[in-house]
């Protein structure tokens, strides 16, 4: 293994761990990103749009009460060509476990860090430049 | 005694010759890779799809052009400054101002720093800058003319450019002040004079770097740091149909961006 490939790993590495996501328009302003939090919910609504693709899903919070979550992630051209996303990556009904960066204001809305799926399979809107792929 | 003297310099002898042979073979697998890195490119091609990423080494400020900021504002630029409410950055408020959350124009130069790719097409008397955002595009004349006289202002300017040595120098004119020079709600006024430098830094890396030349709203000029775009290849060589779409805008900002600031209507919203 040559040094070039061992620091691309590492930068992979620490890119994956670090996780955070940039927002063109908020970055870490509107969102907790130091205290992420994970909630498991039922998809509602899928957009693949413009200006941000967006998560809306269902989860019941301690005392059994329905809340309804609206999570958002990068653009949908970056997630295709950097992350493997698709218009088809989640429909509603599907059962998912979301790790989120909570709005600072407390309302049911996030930043994306992690989507996991009922089949374990993981999708993340990681902004890897060329090179780190 | 003497033996051991010798036989320690012989060994030191050894050592010192071994390792300048292999600085020397260092040294020249360094030329030699940096030799075969220029034959991948041509320095005055700088075609292909070009992406400013965040999280790549050396990478400038992403959202405006210098994170030591404007050199000082007019009264005018700072009258700008003060009534423009930004979304991002250290002057971030919930109930913003933002022309771009409005679909108006992002315009030159913050399209030019926004995370998302251009692509560049040369023609031999014009150089065309396609942008995924809002599908928006420019063209650099390339064929030796001047500046009109006295041009409508527009979002984009108008923009000639040259070759000196291996840098792409685009000089702009002909701004309109509709829109923000930068995400921290910098002004851009009718007099900004913006001079950009493009230049290919080795086979998938392009750095560019400009002055804000804005004498209307700025005391002085305001040189950018330096700005990485990676060239896209393969799949990933693709730009998706990014218009800026009012109702899809205006549901992003009523169903989450309203939501997340904990306000349930902005004022500013259109």
């Amino acid at each position: 293994m040559n040094i070039r490939r061992v620091i691309i790993a590492v930068a992979v590495a620490i890119l994956c761990a670090w996780g955070s996501v940039s927002f063109a328009h908020h970055g870490g302003a509107i969102y907790d990103t130091k205290n992420p939090i994970t909630v498991k919910g039922t998809v509602t609504d899928f957009e693949w749009t413009n200006p941000h693709v967006q998560i809306y899903f269902d989860a019941k919070d301690d005392k059994g009460n329905v809340v309804h979550w609206a999570v958002e992630t990068l653009s949908p051209g970056k997630l295709a060509r950097g992350a493997g996303w698709t218009k088809e990556s989640l429909k509603p009904g599907d059962q998912v476990t979301i790790t989120l960066n909570p709005a600072k204001a407390g309302t049911p809305v996030g930043g994306l860090k992690k989507v996991v799926f009922s089949d374990g399979h993981v999708l993340t809107p990681q902004e890897l430049a060329p090179e780190d792929q | 005694m003497r033996n051991r003297w010798l036989n320690l310099g012989i060994m030191v002898g050894v050592v010192a010759g071994a390792s300048s042979l292999l600085f020397a073979q260092g040294e020249s697998k360094q030329a030699k890779e940096k030799a075969a890195e220029s034959a991948r490119y041509n320095a005055h091609d700088l075609s292909g799809y070009w992406e400013f990423f965040n999280k790549i080494p050396g990478q400038g400020i992403y959202a405006t052009p210098s994170k030591e900021g404007p050199p000082g504002f007019t009264a005018w630029g700072k009258a700008q400054f003060d009534a423009n409410k930004p979304s991002y950055g250290p002057r971030t408020v919930p109930l913003d101002n933002d022309p771009i959350q409005h679909c108006r124009p992002t315009g030159i130069p913050r399209i030019l720093f926004y995370p998302q790719p251009f692509e560049i097409v040369q023609d031999p008397t014009r150089t065309f800058m396609f942008f995924e955002r809002e599908h928006a595009w420019r063209g650099i004349w390339t064929d030796g003319r001047s500046h009109t006289q006295d041009p409508d202002p527009t979002f984009m300017g108008e923009s000639i450019g040259k070759w000196e040595g291996d840098t792409f120098v685009v000089d702009s004119v002909g701004f309109n002040d509709r829109t923000w020079l930068d995400f921290y709600g910098d002004p851009r006024s009718d007099q900004l004079h913006l001079i950009e430098r493009y230049k290919r830094v080795n086979a998938t890396t392009m750095s560019l770097q400009f002055t804000v030349d804005d004498p209307k709203a700025y005391t002085g000029p305001w040189e950018s740091d330096t700005k990485l775009y990676k060239l896209l290849s393969g799949k990933r060589a693709v730009m998706d149909e990014l218009f800026c779409v009012a109702e899809d805008e205006e549901a992003f900002t009523r169903r989450l961006r309203n939501p997340a600031r904990g306000i349930t209507s902005n004022p500013n919203d259109p």
